[in-house]
């Protein structure tokens, strides 16, 4: 009985020290030992392939959120199948990949479309007509991107495709949201302002209509 | 046995009705927000993804995942942030002091995401999206890190002059001076 008790002292004392340690993190905690150790990508190095010259005029950027969602039927041969033909009630047929997607939509005007005919020069006066603003870039990148419902094995092209719907979704509440005309409106108050810091008085500044 | 076969029904339904669909998560628009960035650059750049997850001792087998990505980085200038006293004129000669260039955008298209290679070992689960996606953060911000060595900034000072240049020739101008206000880059993004 005494050797009991003493074996019981002897194992609290030893989980004392352990907890004393793990807590100074000297020996790895409990959790640490049966946690999974996260995947870590290694350093490779990046290649510029392509060095483009460009005159984009960035005058709106929208920041969005939109959720997407795709529906498919279970994969012959995959668990859920096979778990069918022994269920003795019918099971759910379907699998759901769901990703709530942030971006961002950038509208703005191509400078390099304005040429010469479109800017007119008299003593202090300019008048420049510029392109109308389009949809420039929309930017949906996986620091932006979370998978919120994942059943069934999803292939990349399968979630590529996804985003890329999310991508159109994104453009389509921008352009409701009437960014395209804001944009427009932007550009011509900076490009005034340009002029204006380039000594001219009189500055008419317009919008091609096509 | 017909009470066990009735049994087994009620846990069979019960699961289904646990795997009924969830509502999906409602959407919002966070901000829009007006800007002035003349972009003059972009720089696109490929990148492999490679990750091991062999660093957990109780799970046995290898899983190795290899991606390749693109990314597409833009670059230029504030024009927001160009004042009066930065712009000097002297009849048909102007003297223009730009702000310094700055990273506007990076995106990593999604259509160029590819999975090159994967092994996964026999008692090994596949990697699913989330963690493909988390790997994939992770590149994003390597590119992201990475930015300074492409010299995107260098290139980005280069044709913000050639195209102010040829802007101020269109106006008029015959002799243009351009300077950048500093050589410290700073980041617009947001």
């Amino acid at each position: 009985m005494k050797k009991l008790f003493q074996l019981g002292i002897l194992g609290l004392m030893l989980i004392g020290m352990y907890w004393f340690l793990a807590k100074m993190n000297w020996v790895p905690s409990i959790g640490k030992l049966l946690g999974s150790a996260p995947v870590l990508i290694e350093e490779t190095p990046v290649l510029v392939t392509e060095i483009k010259q460009m005159a984009e005029l960035m005058t709106i950027e929208s920041s969005d959120e939109v959720v997407v969602s795709r529906i498919r039927q279970v994969k012959a041969g995959s668990p859920k199948k096979i778990l069918e033909w022994i269920s003795p009630a019918p099971l759910l047929q379907s699998e759901r990949l769901v990703l709530i997607i942030k971006g961002k939509v950038f509208a703005g005007t191509d400078l390099n479309q304005l040429g010469s005919g479109g800017i007119f020069i008299a003593g202090d006066s300019v008048s420049v007509t510029i392109p109308a603003a389009r949809i420039q870039d929309i930017i949906v990148n996986p620091s932006g991107t979370e998978v919120f419902i994942e059943e069934g094995s999803w292939s990349q092209e399968e979630t590529n495709q996804l985003i890329l719907t999310a991508k159109e979704k994104l453009r389509q509440r921008a352009t409701e949201k009437g960014i395209l005309k804001k944009a427009d409106e932007q550009a011509l108050i900076i490009l005034r302002n340009f002029l204006q810091l380039q000594g001219f008085k009189r500055i008419r500044v317009a919008t091609q209509t096509t | 046995m017909s009470k066990i076969g009735q049994y087994l029904t009620g846990l069979f339904l019960l699961l289904q009705a646990g795997c009924k669909p969830s509502p999906t998560p409602a959407e919002k628009v966070l901000a829009i927000r007006e800007m002035g960035a003349l972009a003059t650059t972009e720089y696109t750049v490929t990148k492999m993804v490679k990750a091991d997850d062999n660093k957990t001792w109780y799970k046995l087998g290898d899983r190795k995942i290899l991606m390749s990505i693109e990314a597409r980085i833009k670059a230029g200038i504030d024009l927001t942030q160009l004042k009066q006293e930065d712009i000097s004129i002297n009849g048909k000669s102007i003297q223009l002091k730009l702000p310094a260039p700055n990273i506007i955008s990076i995106q990593l298209p999604p259509d160029k995401i590819k999975l090159e290679y994967q092994e996964i070992g026999l008692l090994r689960m596949d990697f699913d999206q989330a963690e493909r996606m988390h790997l994939l953060e992770q590149a994003e911000k390597q590119v992201q890190a990475a930015i300074p060595e492409t010299g995107i900034l260098e290139t980005t000072r280069i044709h913000t002059s050639n195209w102010i240049q040829q802007f101020c020739l269109q106006l008029g101008f015959e002799e243009i001076h351009i300077e950048f206000t500093d050589q410290n880059p700073k980041s617009l993004l947001r």
